[in-house]
């Protein structure tokens, strides 16, 4: 036996039913051009700047796949609002005078956006450089449209806003491939210069984790409160520098030692009254 | 005559090989699903021309060493040694201040180091264990500070008669024909030698090389450096032993001589 499917609707959901039925047209092609712009962004963004790996940085390629993801979402919102007949002109006058609000009270956001831009354009550093802001020292993580994300060597994530990268003083430590690494060196007034440059020359030659070239630097530097000082810079390579600073120093000290050459560690003389009367020096 | 070290020998389980090249010794042993491979450098330069191959030993216990496991059932009990040369472009600069004068041209012998790729396993299709530097090499930078490449540091006697070389097992010998087609004098203070461009090959008393030839058409910093794909003019009948890791065709430029000098500042 058949039974007759009916549906009530209650009288206070009809309009809204009715305006459902009446707007299905536009409903359905809001859902395609949802899909279809979700399909193009990620579409865009994996596929399509694929061959500009070759020619863009790590942070450029970022950056761009999230301006287009940006972009289309932005045509998307407004291709829907179009299928409702809204009307874009009177959201767009009201989105100006809310930009402006919104300009003064984010500033400090417009400011880390547009610094963002003008380190992407100038490439100071890239995703996986080691560089020095301030006190902090670490990984370039990421670059993000506000901040930037650093690693440092004892693991933590450190956010640092893009504008505080423009404004203050940046150091990229591995911008190079190869650095110099200098060590001061003091030793006793005893000692004679020209043997302690041979010494510390040949020091260098011997460790296996310091560059033939460019030439080590080697030079007498001036008379110290404790001692001659020296400096000796070496050449290594950006991946060598744990490896080489442990065993050049420990080089030097075991040498030094060998060689019976004194480090000397800050003095001071002191003499009494009695002893400056009876010295005819003082 | 060198006698060659490329070689394929049976191990069994159980037993040790010793090699022997100058100043470098390893030992390989094998044991039930497992090989080890010790390593020792002497600084005893006495040692230089000496070399042993395969000889059965002890393994050495004072030694650290490296192990490559394997599966128990498969594997097999064969070691293959293979020369090759290092993994980076050695720069060689000469012993002695050296110049081609202008519109000139002169032929050098230059020593590059050899080190020995250790594959093990079955006779026909042995594993890729390690790679044995014979000689330890020094790194080096070729190019400024801003811009190079890193290398191998060697120096040479730039012989201009090979036979003043001593034919050593770990050394093959490359020939370099210098072409000064500029004014001026060009003085041959270090040459980069991309040794990826380069073949072994093993003649009557020596290890050779594919010449290399570099002509310096400019006093610009570029030369025009030629690989030949053919054994070296010197000793013709010389056999390949080691196929070059990458081949060039024709000239390529390259920055091959490097005679800047740089100014170094103290901070």
């Amino acid at each position: 036996m058949n039974v007759p499917f009916d549906i009530t609707i209650p009288d206070r959901l009809r309009p809204a039913v009715d305006a459902l039925l009446t707007r299905s047209e536009a409903i359905f092609a809001s859902l395609i051009i949802i899909f279809g712009g979700f399909l193009l962004s990620v579409l865009l963004g994996r596929i399509a700047i694929r061959p500009w790996r070759r020619y863009l940085s790590k942070q450029a390629m970022m950056v761009l796949r999230k301006g287009i993801a940006y972009g289309i979402f932005v045509i998307v919102v407004m291709m829907v609002l179009q299928e409702f007949e809204v009307k874009l002109t009177a959201i767009l006058g009201a989105a100006g005078i809310l930009g402006i609000a919104i300009g003064f009270a984010a500033q400090t956001s417009l400011s880390n956006i547009i610094s963002g831009i003008f380190l992407l354009c100038e490439k100071p550093f890239q995703v996986g450089d080691v560089i020095q802001v301030g006190g902090e020292r670490g990984v370039v993580e990421s670059i993000d449209m506000l901040s930037l994300t650093l690693r440092t060597f004892d693991n933590l994530s450190i956010r640092l806003p893009n504008e505080t990268l423009v404004k203050g003083q940046l150091t990229n430590i591995t911008r190079h491939p190869i650095r110099r690494y200098d060590i001061k060196l003091s030793v006793g007034f005893k000692e004679d210069p020209e043997r302690i440059i041979e010494v510390i020359r040949d020091i260098a030659d011997e460790n296996s984790h310091v560059l033939v070239e460019p030439d080590p630097l080697v030079a007498f530097t001036g008379f110290g409160e404790s001692g001659l000082e020296f400096t000796l810079g070496v050449w290594h390579e950006k991946n060598d520098f744990i490896e080489m600073r442990n065993s050049i120093l420990s080089s030097i000290k075991k040498r030094f030692d060998a060689e019976g050459i004194e480090i000397p560690y800050p003095h001071r003389v002191v003499l009494t009254r009695n002893d400056s009367e009876t010295n005819p020096n003082t | 005559m060198i006698d060659p070290f490329w070689q394929t020998i049976q191990v069994p389980a159980g037993e040790t090989r010793h090699w022997e090249f100058g100043r470098f010794s390893f030992w390989i042993r094998h044991i039930e699903g497992e090989w080890q491979i010790a390593t020792k450098m002497t600084m005893d330069d006495e040692l230089e021309s000496r070399w042993t191959l395969a000889a059965p030993a002890e393994f050495p216990s004072e030694t650290t060493y490296q192990r490559f496991a394997f599966d128990i059932s498969g594997g097999g009990d064969f070691i293959t040694l293979k020369p090759e040369y290092p993994d980076r472009s050695i720069v060689s600069k000469p012993t002695m201040n050296l110049q081609v004068p202008p519109y000139s041209e002169a032929n050098f012998f230059c020593g590059v180091a050899m080190w020995v790729k250790v594959l093990a396993g079955s006779e026909l299709a042995p594993k890729p264990l390690t790679t044995l530097p014979l000689i330890s090499l020094s790194k080096t930078w070729f190019g400024s500070p801003l811009e190079g490449e890193a290398c191998y540091a060697s120096s040479t006697n730039a012989t201009r008669d090979y036979r003043n070389l001593e034919p050593l097992p770990y050394r093959v010998v490359c020939p370099v024909k210098i072409m000064n087609r500029t004014p001026d004098p060009l003085p041959f203070e270090r040459i980069c030698i991309r040794v990826k461009h380069l073949k072994i090959y093993q003649g009557e008393t020596y290890l050779w090389s594919n010449d290399i030839r570099v002509t310096k058409t400019s006093s610009q910093e570029l030369s025009q450096v030629s690989y030949a794909a053919t054994p070296p003019e010197i000793d013709p009948t010389a056999v390949e032993i080691a196929p070059s890791r990458e081949k060039v065709s024709g000239g390529i430029f390259l920055r091959t001589f490097n005679n800047l000098r740089r100014t170094i500042d103290i901070h």
